[in-house]
Order: C-alpha cells, then structure tokens, then sequence
C-alpha cells in the first residue's frame, strides 16, 4: 500500500504544473476579465490605468510573469492578493477555522443522519417509517439549500422577532454559546439536506448486501440482529459511503458558499467567490492549485480507506 | 451574490452607509462622493464657520443642524449605535477600496472642508478660513484638532503638515479612483507654519472644493504624517482624527468604533459607538431590523417598506430620499446619430412612467441630465418638456424627418449586475421598438468588458443602458458632453465645439450662482444640441430606522454622514 500511495504521490508535482500552466495563461487570455478594471472609474485617466498595471505586475510579458510566480510559489510565497495586498496564504489561514467548523459540523450531521437513516429504512423495509424517510430524502433532495437557510432566517423573524446571530466568526474557544448559535442551526439544516443522499445510498448498499450469502450465514449462526447488520451488513456497505463522504469533504473544504452567503460568514467560500469574479490573479492561481492538490489528496485517501475498509482490498 | 466592482460597491456601499443611522447617512453617499467632516457648524469651536468670503465655490459656511429635537426631550450623549454593514471590506486601507475609503472618510478622518450637494455651498471643517488670493492659489488656515491616541500619533496635535502629507499621499493613490483633479489640478501645498497651508493649482478649477476634487472623503482624508508616508500601516489599522476611533474589525467586516475623546467639536459626537455588523442578504437584514440587531435598515423598495410599517408601526420610521443615480440610455452620438431630432426622438419614444412604475413601484422622478437632488437640476416643468416628455407621435415623426436608418438592427449593450440593469435595458427596448419600429436586440456584457470596451472604447451600434453613478457633485452629470473624458474620448463618439466649449467654461465660473446658472445651461443645451446623454429617471429609496434612533439627518446626501448629534435613546 505504502507503494502504491507513494506512486500516486509522485504524479503530484507533474500534475500541479499542467495545472498551474493552463490556470495562469487561460487567465490571461484576451478576453478574459482584465483585473485592472476593477480599479478604475469614469474618471481615471489611461496613465492611472498603466499604473494600476504596473502596481500589480501585469504590465510584464507573460512568461516573465509566470516564471515570477512559479519561482515565488517553489518559495512558498503564494504572492499577495490585488485586493487587499495581503498575502494569500494569510488571507485563507485566517478564514480557515470557519470552514473547518462548517466542514466538520456538516459531515458530521449529514453522516450520522444519512447513515441512521439509512440503515433504518433498509432495515424496515416496505414499512410506513421507510417510505416516510424515502419521502423526507425526496424532499431532502430537492429543496435547495439556499431556501431552507433563509426559511431559517425569516421564520422566527416573522414568529418571534427572533434573529440567528449572523454576521461573523464567534470562536468556539471564545463564546462557545454562540459559536453554537451561529453554527449549529444552518450546518444541522444543511446536514438532514445532505443527509437524503446518503439515506439513499446507504439504503440501497444495505439491502443489496442484506441479500448476500454471509449476511444469512451469520443470521443462520444466530447472531443478534443488530450485530449482523452492523458488523457485517454496515461494514461492508461502507466504500460508496465514504466515498461520498469523501466528495462532500473535498467540497465543503472550498466553503459552504451559499450558508455563508446567508448567514453572513467571511469564510473561504465568499473569499474565492468574490477574488474569482475580481480576476484576483494571485488567489485564483493558488485556488486552483490548491483545489488541483485537495481532490488528488482526497481520492488517496479514499483510495486507501477502502484497503482499512474491506481486506480484500489489495493495493500493489 | 453582488459582484465586487467599482460599480457594485457603490451599490452596496450605498446599503452600507444607508444602513447606518448611527452616522445619520443620508442617502446614497457616493463614490468619489461628499465627504468632508462633521458638522462645523454649531459651537465656537475650531471648526466653526468663519470662512472667509471668496470665489470659487468658496464662502461662508453655512450652519446645518440635525432633525430638531423635539421640545422637552433629554438629548442622551450616548449609545452604541448598530448599524448594516452589506459587502465584505477587501481591506480596511482607504486607499484599497471605495468602500473602506468612503466609511472611514466619514468617521474615523478629519477633513478641511466639505460641499453639501444641496446648498453647493463649501462648510468649513477643520479649516477655519480660506482665503482666495487668484483662481489658482488659496491659502487654508486649520484650528486646533487631535489624533486618536493611538501609535504611531499617539494623540498629538494635527500640523498642517500632515495635512500636506495626506493629500500628497492621496494625489499618489490609484486604486482609490481619485478624480483627475488630485492630478491634474492640484499643483503643491506649502506650509509656512503649523497652521497654515498654500494651495497652488497647475489651472483653474471651479470645482476644486467640490467632494468629487479636494474635498473627497477618500482623497482629503487627514493621516498623521507617518502613516502618509508608509499608507500600508492602514491594512492593519487606521489613525485619524475624525469622531470616532477604529477599534476593531474582522478580516475586513463588524468594525467597531468608539467615540474620539478629543474631537474638535466639543460635546460631540454624542454617541459612545458605532458597530458595523455583516448582513449581506436583505432577507437577514430584515429579520436583524426586527430584532433590533441593527437600528437602520435601507429598503429595497415600497412593499419592504408597507411591510415593516405594518409589523412594527410607529416604534419605525422610514425616510425617504431622491437617489443620485440615473438610469440612461446612451446612443451613439457620431454619424446618423448627430442629428438632434433622432435624440429627440428617442427620447420621446421612452415612457419614463412606464419605467417607473415597472422598476420602482411608482416610487420614482423624472430627471434631466443632473439629478433633482441638486440645485443645479433643471425644473420639473421644464424637464416635463424636454428630457421627460413622451410623445410617441412626435417622436415617430422627428425619426421619419431623419435620415435615420431603421432597416437595421441595433443593439443595447448593458452590464450583467443585477436584475435591474437588465429589466432597464428591456423596458427601452420595448418602448423603442413599439414606439420607433426599432429592430433591437439586447446584448449581455460582463461587466469588464463592458466598461473597457463598449463604454470607455465606445464599442456599441446603437445604446447602452446603465445607472450613472450618484454623485455628490452636479458637475460629473454634465462632463459627458465633453468631447473627451478621463483623457478619453466620448463615449458615444459626441463631439460638439459648443458642448465641449460649455462644459470646459463652466470650469473656470467662480462665482457659485453664475455657475449654477451655466450649469443649467449646458442642459438645456444638450437637449437642443441632441447630446446623446438620454436621462431617463431616479429611484426613490426608502431607509428605516428604529425610533430611538435619534438626531439623524436626511435629504443631504452623504453630508448626512457627518453628523456628531445621533444618539440612541433606548431603555
């Protein structure tokens, strides 16, 4: 397995190169947005422009850029972002820890709601309570998420005057009450949301597993019910699980866009947004890198869980 | 979610500073807009208004007082005011953003002066006289103001040097989106002494105090002279001696300020604080309003208004106020185009009560080329007749007496901003086609590329819609009918020796009122002339604030912003 990961990290640094060749030149491409613009008006003369240019370092030819970049990146200086001439790296360590909770809290529920779910109405097949969990998934599915988050917002204002503390980071380390108030309510919404596509999942792996020659064997040794669908039926209906779990990690590492939007939250999702739409070169760059080097990292990890997973599993 | 832009700032800047009883913004404040300082009018203090008498702009201060107290009500000299804060800060530096740079201008910088777009009469702030020598040289002497105790001022006295370093800082900014004035018309400043500063100008400009020029709340911001030399010190923290000191922000949103101790203006301003709270969606805005969790609130439009009035009644009050920013239609001004009766004719084509009452819900006026808000408007009566009218008879006829090719299709360019850019530039193209028998099509840009190529490149066969900007100051209205703008050509290819003539002229009228005069003028000349500037109407908007929210001013723009006399008068 050691190998194998080792084969799989070597491709790394080759991939990141294409990546980062296509990324910087696609930006720079004619008709692509000139980030000089975001700094003009009506009234700003053509000398102020060539100077904006000049400020942010697009006045030279572009390989000469690009070897710049390249050369600051293997320093691992990720540059400075035009917007707020800080650098990119401290920008998105300071975002971080609202994401993480947001990743975590989100996983969290989605998971221990899809799985639960899941394995109840695999269990109780064809009974009232799985078609009304199937029904909840429906609905789970297709509500968006931006709707239920403002139905969050809106409701207890019209019912209560009652307002969820939006606006802001609170540490937990901090004021863990709040912290709790500011999060727990939208990443629980958005955790039962999610959790409907896992319901189903987990749900159609168990009965299928449930159908398996081992999974009677066990029934047959008289093995408590419990015990054979969670030993032997969960455990071995967990790869596509965790490989959901897995794109909804790599997902949520990026920012829950739209639950910061809504509730907002100055985390990475809004800070890659709006460095995206500004034509924030040095961010866009480091996004797309960082994106490139996160879902490879990933799909590893995934990988390596399915060996930890099923024994069967070999990697050479 | 709004695109962070030039354009889109001021929008959301707009929510912001609207959203802010706590400084009684007015409306919409601008872009290179107003800005100057806190009221130097009531009290003997340095910034009273004994300004000399001169030209250019330039006389005695007038006095200005919030909305009156009401007899027997206790003023409360305190109370943390919450207020909105819609888009996220990129940086707290004001010279990074509009949007940084326009807060702090309001709050936590002095300035010399301030023009308020309704008097267009300059306010002495820290200034305490100003003396004209010629049209290009005055000489400002400052009364007695501290920084913030705070490093690297640590609360000492404001110089006239640092006045000098500021606006040599500003003239070297770019990002900030400065008027041409910090570079083409400001020469050098001198200072004699500590109070004193010589202003010399490399030519004649009448609208040197305007907020757009030398008193932009951006530009004329006063820094101790360390950080002028190193501005950067401001992507960390900010240092000024305005009302109130910056205290805190996280990653560019919820600031909180506190009262500056030793603000020029004794007793002021009365409240203790200001914090800034992120609430980018209007849903969540609505429902913090409710709950008290911000104190002001702007609205989107008359149903948000009915709506809060109904559900909190008189404990609400709302207030209204003309916007600054006009939706246009801009053909082309260059080959078939510069015949005035094809103008003519396109103007009479549009229903601007159509456009109102589509866009607005009825809440709206119609404008002429400067908006209503300033006293440089044209009168209603006259704008009814010219700019405002609509005939679609005469209009018919006028294109039918051109030369006008209407075999061909146009197109009307407009950005992709928002819904409402894009309900504009369709409400014109249905009037135009119903109306003229116009063949148009409606063409989406990127906003980048609109700016750059359809507008600053002139790159469009037939219109482009937008929403002008919301100037504090008349004169940015009329500058389109230059011939050049921003070293530019124009926009629509408009090149008109009388236009162009008027607009330079107008420049160097010092006296306020026969400035005023031309400046009007030049209005009814553009609609003679057919100057491809198509004004159409402003919107109405609507902001609420809570009662205890007291001492506010409104009607004036961003002037509203530096009222000290806001208190809570909560509990």
């Amino acid at each position: 397995m050691r190998q194998y990961a080792l084969r799989r990290l070597a491709y790394l640094p080759l991939i990141m190169l294409v990546v980062s060749l296509v990324t910087f030149f696609t930006l720079r491409l004619p008709w692509a947005t000139d980030p000089v613009l975001q700094y003009v008006n009506q009234n700003t003369t053509v000398e102020q422009e060539q100077e904006i240019r000049r400020e942010l370092g697009l006045d030279k030819p572009m390989l000469q850029q690009f070897a710049i970049w390249m050369g600051e990146v293997a320093r691992g200086d990720l540059g400075e972002t035009f917007r707020s001439n800080q650098p990119v790296w401290q920008e998105i360590r300071r975002r971080l820890p609202v994401n993480i909770e947001i990743l975590v809290l989100s996983v969290l529920f989605s998971t221990v709601f899809g799985v639960s779910f899941g394995v109840i109405t695999a269990v109780k097949q064809n009974s009232v309570v799985d078609y009304g969990f199937r029904v909840f998934a429906v609905f789970g599915q297709s509500i968006p998420d931006f709707f239920l988050l403002i139905l969050l917002i809106v409701l207890p204002s019209i019912w209560w005057n009652y307002s969820p503390p939006v606006g802001g980071h609170i540490s937990f380390f901090e004021d863990p009450w709040e912290n709790l108030r500011l999060y727990v309510p939208p990443t629980l919404l958005l955790g039962i949301g999610g959790a409907a596509a896992m319901m189903r999942l987990t749900r159609s792996t168990l009965l299928e597993v449930f159908r398996q020659d081992y999974m009677r064997t066990a029934r047959a040794k008289g093995l408590a019910g419990r015990n054979v669908v969670l030993d032997h039926g969960l455990r071995n209906s967990l790869i596509p699980i965790v490989t959901l779990i897995g794109g909804h990690v790599t997902a949520l590492f990026f920012g829950s866009l739209i639950l910061e939007q809504i509730f907002s939250i100055n985390g990475l999702g809004q800070f890659f947004l709006v460095s995206s739409i500004t034509a924030d070169f040095p961010v866009i760059q480091f996004l797309v890198l960082y994106t490139a080097l996160l879902v490879m990292l990933m799909n590893l990890a995934v990988d390596l869980s399915y060996a930890l997973i099923d024994p069967r599993v070999k990697y050479i | 979610m709004e695109r962070d832009n030039y354009w889109t700032r001021r929008i959301a800047r707009r929510r912001l500073l609207t959203g802010s009883a706590a400084t009684a913004l007015g409306a919409g404040a601008w872009a290179l807009a107003g800005c100057g300082d806190d009221d130097d009018d009531d009290d003997d203090d340095g910034g009273a208004s004994t300004a000399t008498a001169t030209t250019s702009g330039v006389q005695p201060g007038t006095q200005t007082a919030p909305t009156a107290t009401p007899a027997g009500e206790v003023i409360k000299k305190d109370g943390i005011n919450k207020s909105r804060q819609s888009a996220i800060f990129a940086t707290i530096n004001p010279y990074g953003g509009l949007d940084s740079g326009l807060l702090w201008g309001f709050t936590v910088f002095d300035h010399l002066w301030y023009t308020p777009l309704d008097t267009g009469i300059r306010e002495n702030f820290l200034a305490t006289s100003i003396e004209q020598q010629d049209a290009t040289h005055f000489t400002v002497v400052i009364g007695e103001s501290f920084f913030h105790d705070k490093a690297p001022a640590n609360g000492r006295k404001v110089t006239a040097q640092d006045i000098k370093a500021s606006f040599e800082t500003a003239a070297k900014q770019t990002k900030i989106s400065n008027s041409s004035w910090w570079t083409q018309t400001l020469d050098t400043i001198t200072t004699p002494d500590e109070k004193t500063l010589n202003f010399t100008l490399k030519q004649v400009d009448a609208w040197t105090f305007s907020s757009t020029n030398g008193g932009s709340p951006i530009g004329s911001s006063i820094l101790p002279q360390e950080i002028a030399a190193d501005p950067s010190f401001m992507d960390k923290d900010l240092v000024g001696s305005g009302r109130f000191q910056f205290v805190s922000h996280e990653n560019g949103t919820n600031f909180k300020l506190k009262r500056h101790e030793k603000w020029r203006v004794s007793g002021e301003p009365y409240l203790a604080g200001v914090e800034y709270k992120l609430i980018q969606e209007q849903a969540a805005a609505l429902a913090a309003f409710s709950s008290q969790e911000i104190y002001g609130l702007g609205l989107s439009n008359k149903l948000e208004r009915e709506d809060i009035l109904n559900k909190h009644g008189k404990d609400v009050v709302v207030e209204s106020d003309d916007s600054r920013a006009v939706w246009v239609l801009l053909p082309r001004g260059d080959g078939q185009w510069a015949d005035p009766r094809v103008i003519h004719a396109i103007s009479y084509a549009l229903d601007r009560k159509q456009m109102i009452e589509l866009m607005n819900f009825g809440e709206g006026k119609l404008s002429g080329p400067v908006p209503p808000a300033f006293g440089e408007a044209l009168p209603t009566a006259e704008i009814e007749q010219t700019w405002g009218k609509h005939d679609e008879a005469e209009a018919k006829k006028l294109l039918a007496a051109s030369a006008f090719d209407t075999s061909k299709e146009y197109s009307i360019k407009y950005p992709t901003l928002g819904d409402r850019y894009q309900q504009f530039a369709t409400i014109a193209k249905s009037q135009l086609e119903k109306s003229l028998g116009l063949k148009i099509k409606l063409v989406p840009e990127d906003f980048g590329r609109w700016l750059s190529q359809s507008l600053y490149g002139s790159d469009y066969d037939g219109f482009l819609a937008f929403a002008s900007l919301a100037y504090d100051d008349p004169s940015s209205y009329i500058t389109p009918y230059a011939k050049s703008y921003g070293g530019r050509p124009n926009w629509a290819g408009y090149m008109n020796d009388e236009m162009d003539a008027a607009v330079q002229a107008q420049r160097k009228i010092l006296d306020d009122k026969e400035r005023r005069a031309a400046v009007q003028e030049i209005q009814r000349k553009a609609w003679t002339n057919g100057a491809p500037f198509i004004p159409t109407f402003i919107a109405i908007s609507n902001t609420a604030y809570w009662g205890f929210v007291k001492g506010r001013v409104t009607g004036r723009g961003s002037y509203g912003a530096f009222n000290g006399k806001v208190y809570i008068d909560k509990g």
